[in-house]
């Protein structure tokens, strides 16, 4: 044996950069691959290959694994906690070894994420790295992911407001190039500042106010421009101030659960599996601070989700903030998102326009829809 | 192509023509040949809305298919409708089910009248949980699209709403109105709307993209040969 290892994973927009950086660290004699990029063809090979109703990620991630093992891939990653997404990663492993492939599967999910049985795992798949050694090139992947996220939420929130919104992705892109060779904490930090300095310097345009929208939903349709048909760049292209605030830093270092729900506002008073609350949590935010309108995103039969519809509804009406709700499979049609999309900004523009005068505001605090505890 | 003032999708545009007409509408239905929605109203302004995502069950091509296989035509469903004193009771939840269900009740030997009103009872029932799910439909209603023509399926609203709902003849109409009304305030450009439309060439060529494998449908669009526009793509090496 002794072909060379090639560890592959699945992708979720641009955090294949830190986490390829972070394995090859950790396993600085293997190479380490990122999934081809997902297409179609990747979709149509997932979801062959997957049970017909399970949610999206799954088959983007089994098309993902597929090509991966066809390219050379010995080795795959998963991971997963939370909803049924936790319990992915047996099932994956199980499909491709039925399909005939031969690989090794390093699998951190659920209780296997926790820090040491992580650091155990690592170790049986032959990572050389001592503790304070795999501390290190943990930190310098939080850091890159960091760093990513305050500035793609940046440039999110403002290419509405510069004068040439092409410049704000390409600094972006740019960065991302950049990233991919940093491999200090030091470095990091630097293109942290020098690239948000850029986009902060980019002159303004001269209309002011955009329409302001946020985006929430599940995790990986969220994050994943193909699983949801580059929702953000389609609003972008419009003139739109998109805020997102799930992203990987809010799963790794987001407040604790105790704080999620008290931001829930008693909308939902239980966690609903995965970010369902964080959804309710987010919308009420944006619902409080103005902005014109929220677009709720997951992929189709997302459980977590799907319970955190009724609290968003309530949220809609106490709140006067009108509320998309967009669900997303292998099946969508791009044309019927782009209608849905139109109308709804045709509406938030309205609305802005007419009633420019009514501020939103809290009216009531209590439903009884979610689970009152008996006394 | 047109060179339009302006790009409206038909919730803006219907929404914005019905209001000219009745500005006091709180709830607008409409259910065309394949799609429907709905469109909720408060002081003139577009609050909610929602279209028929999944499928075409409860819309007018459902009817009409229904209607040939009754050897009906789809006008005089409505006032055969009319004429019904017990509608058949018909699960409209999938069209493909309705229709086992319509020709069961037929073997049953329910009359052709009560057949059609329970096929419109169907419709109405169909959309209020499908596309009017979880809104609050406010009177005053107005309802339109093809489907209003049918008076079977406005007397099953009627029932179901216990409100009354208001056909406008030139319902089908609403959405060109309201274009008409977006464009007239749009800002006015150089071009004017091309009104010699039919005298132009125009061409499309669609050919599937290579250059990676997501292979796009990529559509180009021609005017007299020169090119407008493409879709499909999803990065700019078309």
């Amino acid at each position: 044996m002794s072909k060379q290892r090639v560890i592959s994973f699945p992708h979720m927009g641009d955090y294949h950069i830190p986490i390829r950086t972070l394995f090859q660290r950790l396993y600085p004699d293997a190479e380490v691959r990122p999934a081809p990029p997902i297409t179609k063809e990747t979709a149509a090979l997932g979801a062959r290959h997957s049970p017909d109703f399970i949610c999206e990620p799954f088959k983007y991630n089994m098309g993902n694994f597929i090509e991966a093992l066809e390219s050379g891939a010995t080795m795959l990653l998963q991971t997963g906690t939370g909803c049924r997404y936790g319990y992915y990663g047996e099932l994956q492993e199980q499909i491709l070894r039925d399909l005939g492939y031969e690989f090794k599967f390093l699998c951190l999910n659920r209780e296997r994420a926790h820090p040491r049985a992580a650091y155990q795992t690592l170790k049986q798949f032959g990572s050389p790295l001592s503790v304070p050694q795999t501390a290190h090139a943990l930190l310098i992947a939080m850091a890159s992911i960091r760093a990513m996220d305050r500035l793609a939420g940046y440039v999110r929130e403002h290419t509405a407001s510069v004068h040439q919104p092409e410049d704000m992705s390409q600094i972006y892109s740019e960065f991302l190039k950049h990233l991919r060779s940093a491999d200090s904490l030091q470095t990091i930090r630097t293109l942290d500042k020098s690239y948000g300095k850029q986009l902060r310097r980019l002159p303004q345009a001269e209309i002011v106010s955009p329409l302001k929208v946020g985006i929430v939903g599940d995790l990986y349709t969220v994050m994943e421009p193909f699983a949801n048909y580059d929702l953000e760049q389609r609003l972008l292209a419009r003139g739109v101030s998109v805020s997102r605030r799930m992203s990987l830093t809010f799963l790794l270092f987001g407040p604790p659960r105790r704080q999620r729900l008290r931001a829930a506002g008693g909308y939902l008073r239980h966690p609903v599996g995965a970010n369902g609350l964080d959804s309710v949590a987010q919308s009420l935010a944006y619902a409080i601070s103005g902005y014109d309108g929220i677009l709720h995103i997951k992929s189709f039969g997302c459980t977590p989700e799907l319970n955190a519809v009724p609290a968003l509804m309530n949220i809609s009406t106490d709140y006067q903030i009108p509320i998309l709700h967009l669900s997303f499979d292998t099946h969508t049609s791009p044309t019927g998102l782009e209608t849905r999309i139109e109308a709804f900004l045709d509406m938030i523009a309205q609305r802005r326009e007419t009633r420019a005068d009514i501020q939103p505001g809290r009216r009531h605090r209590f439903h009884l829809h979610q689970g009152r505890h008996p006394r | 192509m047109l060179e339009a003032n302006a790009v409206k999708n038909e919730i803006t545009a219907h929404a914005i023509g019905t209001l000219s007409r009745h500005p006091e509408v709180r709830t607008i239905l409409e259910i065309g040949g394949q799609d429907s929605k709905i469109i909720l109203l408060n002081d003139g302004v577009v609050t909610d809305y929602a279209m028929n995502t999944l499928c075409a069950a409860g819309t007018g091509a459902f009817l009409s298919s229904q209607a040939g296989r009754l050897g009906l035509d789809i006008e005089d469903m409505g006032p055969l409708a009319l004429e019904s004193k017990s509608p058949a009771a018909i699960a409209a939840r999938c069209t493909v089910f309705a229709e086992s269900d319509l020709i069961h009740k037929a073997q049953v030997g329910y009359s052709k009248a009560d057949l059609v009103a329970g096929l419109c009872r169907a419709v109405a029932s169909n959309y209020l949980s499908n596309v009017g799910k979880g809104k609050k439909i406010t009177p005053p209603v107005i309802f339109q699209g093809g489907v209003s023509r049918n008076q079977g399926v406005v007397q099953a609203f009627r029932e179901e709403l216990g409100a009354e709902i208001f056909v406008d003849q030139s319902g089908p109409l609403m959405g060109a109105i309201g274009a008409a009304l977006l464009a007239k305030k749009a800002p006015k450009r150089e071009v004017s709307f091309r009104f010699d439309l039919t005298e132009q060439a125009f061409d499309t060529r669609a050919h599937i993209c290579e250059r990676c494998p997501n292979h796009c449908e990529v559509t180009r669009f021609f005017r007299n040969s020169v090119e407008l526009d493409h879709w499909g793509n999803r990065c700019e090496y078309v």
